[in-house]
């Protein structure tokens, strides 16, 4: 798995490419983890690129978004392919967080908030 | 004729024992002509049952092993896990509750959630003083049959 980070108006863009499981899930959770404590607030993270993700992964996102306090104008979701989007069904997260088609919405989004 | 075909691997029971069962895994379904986005839900089942078991069972115990067995008969994928920790049987695990919100939510039971949700059968024994876990998962009728095309 490899992260490809940018930032656009104040918002952390955070592009996942390949599988989240729970030997490359460390890999993420550190990287968001090191720009919270960095005083960022604003993030997007992008699954364009992802293969799957398993429970290790959904466990970062949730953990993520409870230190920006649940809140939907601090994390964005983009670009669920069909196996992420199914992950996330399953697991009853897609009411939890909000999401968007594109990179270029989630960020319209927060760059507003 | 349907394809026939198995493979088994024997992994240490540690995190680099996993990512040796995924590029076992990887080259099983690459032989088969099986394509990733046929197969995600079994890589998916596979991180979940083998992280439940180095993670809880052996706790990174470094003599500790995990056979997988990997096998595509009559249209289906099945994995075979079996193990030598503790007596553990993940199907007996409550179901999550799905519905709360992210202040409450726990991950706790979701790996195993997902585990029957994406698979067709999931099977649990204990043999011999081992857990034997099966899971199985069709696959689209398309998959497998050409192996030129990948």
């Amino acid at each position: 798995m490899d992260i490809v980070q940018e930032k656009r108006q104040g918002v952390a863009v955070f592009a996942v490419v390949g599988r989240i499981d729970s030997t490359t899930s460390d890999t993420l959770e550190r990287a968001l983890t090191r720009a919270i404590d960095a005083g960022q607030r604003r993030f997007v993270v992008d699954f364009d690129g992802v293969t799957y993700i398993s429970s290790a992964g959904l466990r970062v996102l949730l953990m993520v978004a409870k230190r920006l306090g649940g809140g939907r104008d601090a994390l964005v979701l983009c670009s669920l392919g069909d196996a992420v989007r199914q992950v996330f069904d399953l697991a009853g997260f897609l009411p939890l967080f909000a999401i968007e088609r594109s990179r270029d919405l989630a960020c319209a989004r927060l760059a507003g908030a | 004729m349907p394809a026939t075909a198995r493979s088994t691997v024997h992994l240490a029971g540690t995190r680099s024992g996993i990512r040796q069962a995924i590029e076992a895994f990887d080259e099983f379904r690459a032989e088969n002509g099986l394509r990733p986005s046929a197969v995600w839900q079994v890589n998916v089942a596979l991180d979940e049952i083998l992280s439940n078991i180095v993670g809880h069972a052996y706790r990174n115990r470094p003599d500790a092993w995990i056979d997988v067995t990997f096998a595509l008969a009559g249209g289906s994928l099945e994995v075979t896990i079996v193990d030598d920790g503790p007596p553990f049987d993940p199907l007996a695990l409550p179901a999550p509750d799905l519905t709360a919100s992210i202040e409450a939510r726990r991950p706790g039971g979701l790996g195993v959630h997902l585990v029957r949700s994406l698979m067709d059968g999931v099977e649990y024994a204990r043999r011999d003083g081992r857990n034997w876990l099966v899971l199985r998962r069709r696959l689209p009728a398309s998959e497998g049959t050409n192996r030129e095309k990948g």
